[in-house]
């Protein structure tokens, strides 16, 4: 409310939408949805994008700081994302990396280098 | 009887005891401010999850949420985090729920520096911002057998309740005859030169350093003081009045908790006493690996009640040096 009465359009906000928190995912503890239209609402741009598309993410920061308003860029992203080593449903939230997991894990992103 | 170290642990007794509560009085409900499993409510939701309210992060809200349940009749206890249970909520608890006198049960786990997890999750002052309030009771109590006791006294408290938890296992110090008290501080063993006064996770401490002090040839006397408030004053004055100096312990800043207390009864009392506050010296901690280097790195060790109690008797030799205990796993020893 702050940001749009007093027009801060060199604000934007990346905000980590990743549906996790401690007790599960957000969306069954608390619905936040619709995130775009509440940030529209108090006077914000808002960009709805998938958080782990670099281009994505680059292409709606660039509108974002065309606004006359502050904006928002809300990333849908997954804390479990990028590593396929990671066991089936891994929570990222909290997630303990054994040895072997951390020896995994490092082959996997410098195979990809 | 007291056990001795390293003490045996146990797992989630506050939950246990807790469920056991509520499926005796309708009247109990229970919130989680999305720490279930860490605050040992899990077995409430699982057990009676008509009767379990999931807040969420959202400390403020909950906090007002119990105030209205406790309007309508019900008692509530609140689960979080000791920060997020006190600091982050504190106006919500003043006007929702101490001005009122509603009897809201607000229980903060991991105190003072149990937690490795930085100043952010590191309650230092929750003693203090409780304390502070009006119409506020406050406890932190020690052990497991303690904490059963605990849950039970604190149910039919009037008004509100701050009850401070340690997280994880919980050890056992006391033996099945031991008995909480919210009206009297509980003098575990008596002696002349020396009272030291703890609360909470410092007690094991305590007993830990009065074992060294009496092997020195000094005569120690250890209070246990779970209820910080209402202070049980005359066994305070009692203790001190005996002993030549005094000493305090507390998981909290030595600024506005257990040791603020003890000193401001000791001065209206005209007791003439010196005193050392064992406590985090009125900094913030840090982050680190574990718990066990912050108690050390913020001289809230045995080897510090030790020390503390040899200055402030003014002992000119070295002070007696501590035995560093094992702490196997499943095991609790003071650091």
């Amino acid at each position: 409310m702050f940001a749009a009465h007093r027009g801060l359009s060199n604000l934007v906000v990346l905000l980590d939408a990743n549906d996790s928190q401690v007790d599960g995912p957000v969306s069954s503890i608390t619905t936040l949805e619709p995130i775009a239209q509440k940030f529209e609402s108090f006077g914000w741009a808002a960009f709805d994008v998938d958080g782990h598309d670099v281009a994505a993410l680059s292409a709606a920061l660039a509108r974002a700081l065309e606004q006359d308003r502050p904006a928002v860029l809300i990333a849908r992203t997954s804390t479990a994302h990028g590593l396929d080593c990671l066991p089936e449903g891994a929570d990222g939230h909290f997630i303990k990396i054994s040895g072997a997991l951390v020896d995994d894990a490092l082959a996997e992103l410098e195979a990809r280098l | 009887m007291i056990n001795q170290p390293p003490y045996p642990t146990v797992l989630k007794p506050y939950g246990h005891a807790l469920v056991q509560l509520a499926r005796q009085r309708e009247d109990v409900v229970c919130l989680s401010g999305d720490l279930t499993r860490q605050t040992e409510v899990d077995l409430f939701q699982e057990e009676l999850p008509e009767r379990f309210i999931h807040a969420g992060m959202a400390e403020a809200n909950m906090i007002s949420v119990a105030g209205a349940l406790a309007r309508r009749g019900f008692t509530p206890f609140v689960h979080t985090f000791g920060v997020f249970a006190t600091r982050r909520p504190l106006d919500q608890i003043v006007n929702c729920v101490a001005l009122p006198n509603l009897p809201v049960r607000i229980v903060g786990f991991m105190p003072g520096v149990s937690s490795p997890g930085g100043p952010s999750h590191q309650a230092i002052d929750d003693v203090a911002l409780m304390r502070a309030l009006p119409n506020m009771t406050v406890v932190d109590v020690a052990d497991a057998v303690e904490i059963r006791q605990a849950v039970v006294a604190i149910a039919d408290v009037a008004g509100p309740v701050y009850l401070r938890l340690k997280r994880g296992e919980i050890p056992v110090i006391f033996d099945q005859h031991h008995e909480f008290s919210l009206e009297r501080a509980h003098v575990v063993c008596d002696g002349e030169d020396v009272v030291i006064f703890a609360s909470g996770m410092m007690l094991s401490s305590a007993l830990a350093a009065a074992q060294t002090l009496e092997d020195a040839g000094v005569s120690v006397a250890v209070v246990n003081v779970p209820v910080i408030k209402p202070l049980d004053r005359a066994t305070v004055i009692a203790a001190a009045s005996r002993a030549r100096v005094v000493v305090t312990a507390e998981n909290h800043s030595i600024i506005g908790g257990l040791g603020s207390a003890v000193a401001e009864v000791i001065a209206e009392e005209g007791l003439a006493r010196r005193l050392r506050r064992v406590g985090l010296m009125d900094t913030f901690a840090q982050g680190a690996q574990n718990a066990a280097w912050l108690f050390k790195r913020y001289g809230l060790s045995t080897q510090d009640v030790v020390d503390a109690s040899w200055q402030v008797l003014g002992r000119a030799l070295e002070a007696p040096r501590a035995p560093v205990l094992a702490s196997p796993p499943g095991e609790y020893a003071p650091v």
